[in-house]
């Protein structure tokens, strides 16, 4: 799994983990669209996803995941930034700014011991440990609690949830105490070899407590290492000659080999260990939150494969009545569906298509189901042309204008989506067909064809064929 | 304290706010207009007296009942909650949604169910269609009482008729028609009384509410005749004098006269715009050619005079404009008349001092200049007409309305003019300053007169008596 597919899977589960722990905690989301668009998942676990991204676009928590996760770099970056002006530091105070004698049991000590020390503190943490308290974990949870925007306050939320769950706090955290220690490392190690090249620097060897013996124990187990790759060991003899930059050499060589390179070793296994686990991420099913989509994913797999062949013309709707059914419809004609129009309008308006040349699919559209139903034949078919004719003389709201934003997502757009704002009772209410021009206008961001009509003097037939003249 | 929290709930657009307008008789309540979404808080009306409280909630109007009502079936559905409304509504308040795509509706269900009952308002004009079904079912579940109110009951496209079904197919039997625009007298009493029989336990309080609002219309309707009969005595009394020859000069006076009617007609409008709760630059009535609360046919106007079918009595001498009457002769009809009539009606001593102090003035060259009856006729029509239509006029009303004007009773108001008449000092009109510029030589002593004269308890006897006659000739004329 490359790089950027591995982050996509994380956001992905991510964005489940958001939705599931709202929905765990708060209840469900009316999540009717983000089924539909879920609908094409082949397995739970995509369905689960694609739900989850649809409600998070729908709801910004795209947006707060974002943010979080733009905290938690800028946080990392800081951190990095931190170790490698430490790195410096250390190095700095291990030379002497004048030149004097550089103590190489106190470099040896602070670069390699105290770091090798660490390491094995973090290798039996892993071991033994149940829980990962580091103080990086303790820094990452006062971080989440500072955020105070509830999208973003979710966002870290869903994501403490997934790595407590998923198992991945020790890599993660691992992977980031490693790479803060390389850099520390690294940064030491470029600040001391700097200064040995700039600067003419002696070493001492001898310590107040450690023996002579001692140290040369110590340099002989050091030098295992370097022996490898022909490098001499310094003569720390009383009164020895050795020569400095030989020492220099010996001690920086030390660093890269006891310090830097278990280190590397150390976070890319870190990294390997968190791919891994990325890489496995699941989503189990029986969690609160997923189990209740079970009967909905399964639901989805119920759709009409074969639409039957009949005319789908005035008749075929015209006995459905509006009730919405379940039967499929011809993909090729086109649709006209009425949006919150009486039955007595409706039946009128259907009338008056009969006497139409062009042959349209007509649907009433008012209830939730017929809104269901509406937006289930979209997806039948081919690209077609969608009338939505608008009963102007009621106010415009925000189910209706959800019902039009539905059909833009469900791709009608790409199907030539046109919206007739109709008025029946032309003597009132005319002031309401310019509020529904402007209301679709700012809440609808794609482009619709929107044109006003009359029912004058109760001729529906003048104005469908003024409409179909238009939309045609 | 007692109390009782009512919500007024419904679909967006349907009059919610012009209703509690209406009811608070307080034009400057929340926002009105025929924009959707006009209301997105919450607000609150709390009306006191003695020790009881009514407590109005104007809350937004619900626009997804559709969304709405499936999206708390499927959450009955996983929280199992089928059969328990009220717990189902509060799980949906905690959820998610209710800060999301349903945020407006949480507010309203939230209120609603913190509120003793609702008050559902439809707009009949609309069709019954699924949508506002949802929205009964939704309000339904909170278990509060719901009272449905019929809204533009008397606009000809109302369906009412297809709304009681539709409200009878979900079991609301109670329910009110109740025009925010053009109320009926009783509308507002039947809401009270269904509330009475919706709410048991509130019944008494509901009871004391109604008396107190019926008892603060009367005390409107007092003050309303209290404020055009001060304004009536102030233009019979209003009388200037003048000893200019010069015709141009004249009309310059007759023209400062006029004014000065005017401004006190508008000051005496504006008080009773603010009698009745309404805003004075948002009263528009067509009517009455009432424009941002100004008349706008002139009082002096001809035209004026001829659209509430009143007669001038005659014209004017010295080419002087309609309505101001200039007393030319020693002893003439109007001061004669006047002088008579005052004195009958009124007190003896007082009429015939003022009457010497004329007849001096006469006998010293002075003309007169003062309002004539036909234009005093124009004043108590127009306010009369005016305080009809404020109170019985919805304060949603935002459109023009048609009234019809009875003049025949405006000669009962003549001896009232007459009486006036008598005592120029009675009038609060003209300031010292305006005296000065027509009667220097007593500008001072006219003024002190004025001033004394306004306490002046023949006078206050005048106003009340006529305040009584402006309040009978309304009801009567009802």
């Amino acid at each position: 799994m490359g790089q950027a597919q591995s982050h996509s899977h994380f956001l992905s589960h991510w964005t489940s983990a958001v939705i599931r722990r709202i929905e765990a905690t708060q209840g469900p989301f009316a999540d009717a669209e983000a089924i539909r668009h879920a609908r094409t998942a082949s397995n739970f676990e995509h369905f689960v996803q694609r739900r989850a991204e649809q409600l998070a676009q729908q709801h910004q928590f795209d947006q707060g995941i974002r943010h979080v996760t733009m905290l938690l770099r800028v946080s990392y970056i800081a951190l990095l930034l931190f170790a490698g002006l430490s790195g410096v530091g250390l190095a700095i105070s291990l030379t002497p700014q004048q030149a004097g004698a550089v103590s190489v049991v106190e470099a040896i000590v602070m670069l390699i011991v105290v770091n090798g020390l660490f390491i094995v503190l973090w290798g039996i943490a892993n071991l033994v440990g149940n829980r990962a308290s580091s103080p990086l974990g303790w820094g990452f949870h006062h971080l989440l609690s500072k955020l105070r925007n509830p999208v973003h306050v979710n966002a870290a939320l869903g994501l403490s949830q997934l790595i407590q769950q998923q198992r991945l706090i020790r890599p993660g955290l691992g992977t980031i105490a490693h790479s803060m220690w390389l850099t520390l490392l690294s940064a030491a190690w470029m600040t001391l070899f700097v200064r040995f090249v700039v600067a003419d620097y002696q070493f001492s060897w001898p310590t107040t407590l450690l023996s002579e013996q001692h140290i040369q124990m110590l340099v002989a187990t050091l030098h295992t290492v370097p022996a490898w790759f022909g490098l001499s060991a310094p003569n720390i003899e009383q009164g020895g000659s050795f020569n400095p930059q030989q020492t220099a050499w010996w001690l920086l060589t030390c660093v890269l080999l006891y310090a830097v390179a278990p280190r590397i070793l150390c976070w890319l296994g870190c990294k390997l260990w968190l791919r891994q686990r990325v890489g496995t991420l699941t989503i189990n099913p029986t969690l609160p939150g997923y189990s209740e989509l079970l009967p909905a994913f399964e639901q989805r797999q119920v759709r009409v494969v074969d639409p039957a062949p009949a005319e789908l013309h005035m008749q075929a709707s015209s006995q459905r009545k509006s009730q919405p059914s379940t039967q499929a419809v011809n993909s090729t004609v086109a649709l006209v569906y009425y949006l919150d129009w009486p039955e007595d309008d409706y039946a009128n308006f259907r009338h008056a298509w009969q006497q139409q040349p062009t042959a349209v699919h007509c649907e009433l559209v008012n209830s939730g189901a017929q809104r269901q139903h509406a937006l289930n034949i979209l997806t039948q078919g081919p690209n077609r042309p969608l009338l939505v004719v608008v009963n102007a003389r009621l106010s415009p709201e925000r189910g209706s204008l959800r019902f039009i934003q539905s059909l833009t997502k469900q791709g009608a757009s790409s199907r030539q989506l046109h919206i007739a704002l109709v008025n029946a009772r032309p003597e009132t209410g005319s002031q309401r067909t310019e509020m529904w021009r402007e209301y679709l206008t700012q809440h609808v961001p794609t482009p619709l064809h929107i044109e006003s009509f009359q029912v004058v003097d109760n001729n529906w037939v003048a104005t469908v064929t003024e409409l179909n003249a238009h939309w045609s | 304290m007692d109390s009782i929290k009512l919500a007024i709930v419904g679909h967006t657009n349907v009059g919610k706010t012009s209703l509690l307008r209406t009811l608070l008789r307080d034009a400057t309540f929340g926002q009105v207009s025929d924009q959707p979404s006009t209301t997105r808080d919450v607000s609150v009306a709390r009306v006191e007296w003695q020790s009881s409280v009514v407590e109005w909630y104007d809350t937004p109007g619900l626009e997804d009942g559709v969304g709405l009502y499936e999206y708390l079936q499927h959450l009955a559905q996983r929280q199992q909650l089928r059969h328990d409304g009220p717990k189902l509504l509060q799980q949906f308040l905690a959820s998610p949604e209710a800060d999301a795509s349903y945020a407006q509706e949480a507010k309203v269900i939230r209120q609603l169910l913190q509120c003793d009952a609702g008050l559902y308002v439809i707009d009949t004009r609309d069709p019954v269609l699924a949508k506002f079904q949802d929205e009964l079912a939704i309000l339904s579940m909170a278990a509060r009482p719901l009272l449905p109110i019929l809204n533009f009951s008397s606009s000809p496209e109302s369906q009412q008729s297809a709304w009681q079904q539709a409200l009878a197919n979900v079991n609301l039997h109670a329910w009110v028609a109740f025009d925010s625009v053009t109320p009926e007298a009783q509308g507002e009493a039947l809401i009270y009384a269904n509330l009475a029989t919706l709410l048991p336990t509130r019944r008494a309080l509901l009871s004391a509410w109604q008396q107190e609002i019926q008892q603060r219309r009367t005390q409107r309707q007092h003050a309303a005749s209290q404020i055009i009969a001060e304004l009536i005595v102030d233009c019979s009394a209003l009388r200037l004098h003048t000893t200019t020859q010069d015709a141009d000069a004249l009309n310059q006076q007759v023209n400062d006269l006029q004014q000065l009617v005017r401004q006190r007609e508008q000051h005496a409008t504006n008080s009773l715009f603010k009698l009745y709760g309404f805003s004075v630059d948002s009263v528009d009535i067509n009517a009455l050619q009432l424009s941002q609360g100004r008349w706008q046919h002139d009082l002096f106007n001809p035209h004026s005079l001829k659209s509430f079918g009143i007669q001038t009595s005659k014209v004017a001498a010295g080419g002087a404009a309609v309505g101001a009457g200039i007393d030319v002769m020693m002893l003439g009809t109007t001061l004669g008349g006047a002088t008579l009539l005052g004195a009958t009606l009124g007190g003896a001593w007082q009429s015939w001092r003022s009457y010497g102090q004329r007849v001096k003035d006469k006998l010293r060259g002075y003309r007169e200049l003062s309002v004539e009856t036909s234009v005093l006729k124009l004043l108590v029509a127009r306010c009369q007409q005016l305080t009809r239509h404020l109170d019985s006029r919805a304060h949603a009303n935002q459109s023009p309305s048609t009234l019809t004007v009875d003049t025949a009773e405006l000669a009962d108001f003549e001896p009232f003019f007459e009486h006036a008449r008598g005592f120029p000092g009675w009038s609060s009109i003209a300031s010292a300053e305006q005296f000065q510029r027509f009667q220097p030589s007593v500008a001072t002593t006219r003024s002190r007169l004025a001033s004394r004269q306004n306490d002046d308890p023949e006078r206050q006897h005048l106003v009340d008596k006529l305040a009584q006659r402006l309040t009978l000739q309304r009801i009567e004329s009802k």
